[in-house]
């Protein structure tokens, strides 16, 4: 892929990925700077993209690890907590976007990709790293705590 | 609101996407490019690839190395590394590097850090690092004192493992108000990253012991991201290095036609240049913008916009802006040139939209709102803009009088020769509201472009 491809193909993804980040950092100003950054990234590392029909992908593991480095880098002015899991009746007492926010970070990450980015298991699986089995037992587990009713087949 | 309903406006509001979403790809561009301060991103209306054709890696072997750095081992990488930075392929050039050679290894991870360039603002590493021979590595790093307390207020990237020739590369900044210590404990995670390139139908590897299916959620302990090695470095720096700067307070002032901007200090250090400016609060319009650059005693153009950071307020009336070093260049004679301006006069902060006769409304000269199109109580608003490739909207007052800010913003240039020139036509949404006229917020009310720019000597 030629640098000129990819920015035009980064461009085509940059909503998808503000929207990744702005659901799981909270704030505009923090989601705009993290979308450059991983944008940036992906340029840099270019080379490295053998399959350019895993470019979204990629790119979404390179937005949620510059999204985890700028929380623990911003950990002591974040003013909220991760739930415990057990706490049912917390989340189902915030607003959707604050219990989406606070949910532990592995059941974060498969809701935020599938239910509001729109990719499918399998691609959700490659951006995270981990089995397709995983990611369906964690967005039934989140969605229970979001008490939120949605098909698990739901695609883009 | 059950939670169906709220999911669907969740959805909605997620598509309104802030103006400075659009101008992502130019943010980009900039950092990437070796030279040239870009003012925004504009399209053809037939394609971006007109415009993208600029997007272009610079990697120049040609200039002379110093002896001493010719005899660097992996200089190749290293500078295939810092190809994007002219800042810090210029600090090699000049001998300002500080071989390290340092190797800690744990549990089957290792990590060498080789090379540290640096001055009082900025440190930067390269390294390399493997976890079981795979240079699949990804590097968290945390920074602190020699004694493990913090090191104030920082900023710092993460490392992804490099491309095949080149070293991975740490860079982090300290604030302006803070010291660069001698000793800097360096703490690396060490995560390893799946090969995403494997081929198509080869299969997932089957999940290690930390992954699987949750029998009973309640019963089953959290999973964390774990990584498998944490390596510390005691960097032992230079002193030499973390002085290296110099100083100029001018106090200079400088009169754009009528509105005094005082230039406070130029701090030139090998990483960046950085200018202390401060409004004169008798202005009658407060500064959005400069664009400028840095002249050598000969009229050069030796500093310009650079990568990353290019401003941030210090205060009600001071502002931090950064450009390129110009430490390697010869200072005598250094001039700031300022070509352009946008000000937010305090007077006509506010606009007003006439949405029946867009002719009548008050806006910034060379924007004119064109089109206004309603759907419901969401309204689109095209503007012709004729002076700049940015936004000149911050947010409007909803019926209630409160201030929103505009979340979305689109843009498309109508120059067919350069799209990177005006005019643009701009177009941007306003949602639930039914009124005649709106009140805008502006970030600048007027541009002015000097005719000759203005010169500040500095030295």
């Amino acid at each position: 892929m030629t640098q000129q491809e990819y920015a035009a193909r980064a461009d085509g993804l940059k909503s998808r990925l503000y929207r990744t980040a702005l659901l799981w950092l909270g704030s505009e100003a923090m989601a705009i700077d993290a979308v450059d950054e991983a944008i940036y990234k992906g340029l840099r590392g270019l080379k490295r993209l053998r399959e350019e029909g895993f470019l979204e992908t990629w790119l979404t593991r390179i937005l949620l690890n510059v999204c985890k480095d700028e929380l623990r880098r911003r950990k002591r002015q974040v003013d909220w907590e991760t739930l415990p899991e057990t706490a049912a009746e917390a989340f189902d007492a915030l607003p959707l976007r604050q219990a989406v926010l606070r949910l532990p970070e592995e059941l974060k990450a498969v809701v935020i990709l599938r239910y509001f980015t729109g990719l499918t298991q399998e691609e959700t699986a490659r951006a995270l790293d981990v089995p397709r089995g995983t990611v369906s037992t964690r967005q039934r587990r989140a969605l229970e705590l979001l008490r939120l009713e949605l098909s698990e087949e739901v695609e883009s | 609101m059950n939670r169906k309903e709220e999911y669907k406006d969740l959805l909605a509001e997620l598509e309104q996407t802030p103006p400075a979403l659009a101008f992502t790809m130019t943010r980009v561009q900039a950092r990437s490019k070796k030279q040239r301060f870009f003012r925004g991103l504009r399209t053809a209306a037939a394609s971006l690839g007109g415009v993208l054709t600029a997007f272009v890696l610079l990697v120049n072997f040609s200039i002379p190395f110093a002896l001493a750095c010719v005899n660097l081992p992996l200089l190749k990488e290293l500078m295939e590394a810092v190809a994007f930075s002219p800042s810090l392929k210029t600090m090699i050039e000049n001998d300002f590097i500080q071989p390290v050679d340092i190797t800690k290894e744990a549990d089957g991870a290792s990590m060498t850090i080789h090379y540290l360039v640096y001055d009082g603002t900025e440190l930067n590493i390269f390294y390399s690092a493997d976890y079981n021979g795979s240079p699949e590595v990804e590097i968290r790093p945390d920074y602190f004192k020699a004694d493990g307390s913090d090191l104030g207020r920082l900023q710092w990237s993460s490392g992804l493992p490099p491309a095949k020739g080149e070293l991975g590369h740490l860079q982090m900044s300290i604030h302006s108000g803070e010291e660069f210590p001698e000793t800097v404990k360096l703490k690396a995670e060490l995560y390893p990253t799946r090969d995403y390139y494997r081929d198509a139908d080869e299969p997932i590897p089957a999940p290690s012991a930390s992954f699987g299916e949750w029998d009973d959620p309640d019963e089953i302990e959290r999973e964390k991201e774990v990584p498998v090695a944490v390596l510390e470095f005691d960097l032992e720096l230079d002193p030499r290095f973390i002085k290296a700067k110099r100083v100029y307070e001018p106090h200079v002032e400088a009169d754009l036609e009528g509105r005094t901007l005082i230039i406070e200090e130029v701090a030139v250090f090998p990483t960046g240049t950085r200018l202390v400016i401060r409004e004169d609060e008798n202005n009658d319009a407060e500064l959005s913008g400069l664009e400028m650059w840095l002249e050598d005693g000969r009229g050069d153009r030796i500093g310009q916009g650079r990568n990353g950071l290019i401003s941030s307020g210090l205060d009600e009336f001071r502002t931090n802006y950064w450009m390129n070093s110009v430490y390697f260049e010869p200072d005598d004679g250094l001039t700031l040139c300022i070509s352009q301006a946008r000000w937010l006069e305090k007077d006509k902060a506010v606009a007003t939209l006439d949405l029946v006769n867009c002719e009548k409304s008050t806006l910034p000269e060379g924007i004119t709102l064109t089109d206004v199109e309603r759907n419901g109580d969401n309204i689109r608003l095209t503007f012709r803009n004729e002076v700049y490739g940015g936004n000149f909207l911050s947010g409007w007052y909803d019926e209630s009088g409160e201030l929103r800010y505009f979340n979305q913003w689109g843009s498309h240039s109508l120059n067919e020769e350069d799209p990177s020139e005006p005019p643009f036509e701009d177009f941007t949404y306003i949602w639930n509201y039914t009124g005649d006229t709106v009140d805008i917020k502006l970030h600048w009310s007027e541009q002015v472009t000097y005719e000759e720019p203005i010169r500040i000597p500095l030295s």
